[in-house]
């Protein structure tokens, strides 16, 4: 294996056996030659490179969890090698495996052993986890009593107390509230840029947006896609199907690229075809990617109604000296109608998670920032 | 410790962790607490004690006077079989018990019943505290035949250890192992010269009895102890034997089913 990877894994298979439940007579008489298989894992391969985090993306059932555990050595693959290299935490669920009646204090300290490391310094570790979960008095109270969001900050706070090489993550970051998720994501780009990396699998897409910069998708225990985290994104939520109504769309002559000028008024004719007689409204956005913390929007415009078909639909977009620096923006373009219900249904998108967003490329100065602040400065003297 | 199937210094240390963490997980949230761990045993050895030395007054033969000398000989018999006991029951539950670790951490499962059965050492060592406060104040002292029960202590762990690997392994598959197991070391008991001495076996059984590896540890003990003699060498060597095949047999068994337990766990 190449030392500039931490984690391997070459075509990894894992099944289980279903156990059947009925007929204890035939366990007894005769064992049951044929066993129902489950296959979690199918043929997975996957590269996780020194010093970054890999995302897994994948629906409910795909095998996230089973490929963390083999990836993590608690299950031994059927077929396939997984190799690791390098020192290993990891959190395979949320919540606190194991006695309930112990204290927070005592789990930790309990962790601490079973995981332990020569010449390690327990009590400053156990300080830490203490400092991190900000449990406070709860952490001296049996974890039977903790709240979900108490056993996540205890986990989390467990797992990455000490600086790994690799981190193994399952769906951690969907629990707690946003201050606490904030922390995790600070002390996880803390142990990034100590030279860690690690895998996280989540459905929490914007989670590997912000942290992985390449991700697989998996699905029914096979690697479908690797690639851009972006695009992965792109690509899984289209795995998940989501469907628009019929009746009205973009014309195909959007273009897939337009230019702007910084500061200067930029305008865009958007054509819609509507097939049948239909209350449409039509919404934008432009945002940018920043690398480590994600997609940032920048502007907005709510859907606003612009009439009913049939027929062609031409709708001016404009934006009056354009704030953006010189850059690459997605502009994501909308088209909804209203439904009887009053809720709005999507009949057509534009955006980097659905088809592809427009490319916006700004000339103009890309000094820091994204926005430019527009300044009049009036001469009160000269009016007296 | 690579004759006991290739742990190394860091599985050892994790077995001791294990073993700590399953004594203090039974009597969390107790008043006694650790406390239990000595006084249950202690407890039990007072009723039989009661039960076989004060309400039916059996009397050792040839010392029908003396209360010490049958409550020392019951207690050298009784403490032993506790300790088994306890350590292959621990065992049954051990993998199932442990479900979270099993299918959270990455380590050596087999581990978990080799390390529960450990816990059977402490009603050992209250058996063995016991019966030296009674030698002592029975006027005798603890002499060099004594060490035998090194031995012996060894070898029990082995062979108890052995049985909580199979145990633990298939209580996974069928969870009726557990549960019907305590019922099973009682019939055990019973049918053990452990509360009654050999002899009371018929001449011709008694030398089938004698290979009952629960008598043979008993008396491993009770020969020094009592009498101040070795237990006879070929029950040691037999001993010897069995519990390392047991084991051995228990920890192929173990390792070529355990890919199976996360799909039961």
């Amino acid at each position: 294996m190449s030392r500039d990877l931490m984690i391997t894994c070459r075509r990894v298979a894992k099944s289980f056996r279903l156990q059947r439940q009925p007929q204890k007579w035939r366990l007894t008489l005769r064992p049951d030659r044929t066993p129902r298989r489950f296959e979690a894992l199918k043929d997975i391969t996957i590269d996780v490179p020194r010093g970054k985090f890999v995302g897994i993306l994948g629906r409910n059932g795909a095998g996230k969890s089973t490929l963390l555990r083999t990836m993590g050595g608690v299950y031994a693959p059927d077929r396939g090698v997984v190799s690791i290299n390098g020192e290993m935490s990891a959190i395979y669920e949320m919540g606190i495996a194991g006695n309930d009646l112990l204290t927070g204090h005592g789990f930790a300290r309990r962790w601490f052993d079973l995981f332990s490391r020569p010449g390690e310094r327990r009590r400053a570790l156990i300080d830490d986890v203490r400092d991190f979960s900000e449990l406070e008095d709860a952490f001296d109270r049996p974890i039977r009593t903790y709240s979900a969001g108490q056993k996540a900050r205890l986990s989390f706070a467990l797992a990455t107390a000490r600086q790994s090489d690799i981190y193994i993550i399952d769906e951690v970051l969907s629990v707690g509230d946003e201050y606490f998720q904030n922390k995790c994501w600070r002390r996880i780009r803390q142990r990034l840029s100590g030279g860690s990396a690690g895998i996280i699998a989540t459905h929490d897409w914007s989670a590997i947006l912000r942290l992985c910069p390449t991700s697989y998708i998996i699905d029914k225990g096979r690697t479908v896609a690797h690639g851009p985290s972006a695009q992965m994104v792109k690509q899984y939520l289209q795995l998940s199907g989501e469907d628009f109504a019929n009746g009205a769309r973009f014309d195909a002559s959007l273009p897939m690229m337009v230019n702007a000028r910084s500061l200067e008024d930029f305008e865009m004719p958007v054509l819609i075809d509507a097939d049948e007689r239909i209350d449409m409204l039509f919404g934008a956005a432009i945002e940018v990617f920043v690398p480590s913390f994600g997609w940032e929007h920048l502007l907005h415009l709510d859907p606003q109604p612009i009439g009913q078909g049939p027929g062609r639909i031409e709708v001016g977009l404009k934006i009056p000296r354009l704030p953006l620096k010189g850059g690459s923006y997605a502009l994501s373009l909308f088209l909804n109608k209203r439904a009887p219900a009053g809720e709005m249904v999507g009949l057509d998108v534009r955006s980097w998670t659905v088809n592809e967003a427009v490319t916006l490329d700004v000339d103009g100065p890309s000094s820091s920032g994204v926005l430019s602040m527009p300044l009049a400065v009036r001469d009160f003297a000269a009016h007296g | 410790m690579s004759v006991l199937g290739g742990f190394d210094r860091n599985d050892r240390r994790l077995a001791i962790n294990l073993s700590a963490m399953m004594l203090r997980d039974r009597f969390l949230g107790t008043g006694l607490g650790l406390l239990w761990s000595l006084l249950q045993p202690a407890l039990q050895i007072a009723v039989y004690v009661y039960v076989f030395s004060f309400l039916f007054k059996n009397r050792l033969p040839g010392q029908e006077e003396s209360v010490y000398a049958f409550v020392i000989w019951l207690v050298s018999g009784f403490g032993p079989w506790m300790s088994m006991n306890e350590g292959v029951l621990s065992g049954a539950n051990a993998v199932t018990g442990q479900a979270s670790l099993v299918k959270n951490m990455a380590f050596k499962t087999e581990l978990l019943p080799v390390s529960a059965s450990s816990l059977g050492l402490v009603p050992l060592l209250v058996s063995v505290a016991i019966l030296t406060g009674l030698i002592v104040m029975e006027g005798r002292m603890p002499d060099w035949t004594w060490l035998i029960m090194l031995p012996v202590v060894c070898f029990q762990f082995i062979f108890v250890a052995g049985l909580s690997l199979l145990f633990g392994a298939l209580n996974v598959f069928v969870r009726d192992l557990a549960l019907s197991l305590p019922t099973v070391m009682m019939m055990i008991l019973f049918l053990s010269p452990i509360f009654y001495p050999i002899e009371t076996f018929p001449e011709n059984l008694r030398d089938i009895v004698k290979w009952n590896p629960f008598y043979v540890i008993a008396n491993g003990y009770r020969a020094p102890i009592v009498h101040g003699q070795l237990p006879p060498w070929e029950q040691i060597v037999y001993l010897a034997v069995l519990s390392v095949v047991v084991y051995w047999l228990a920890l192929l068994n173990f390792r070529r089913v355990k890919t199976r337990f996360h799909g039961r766990l």
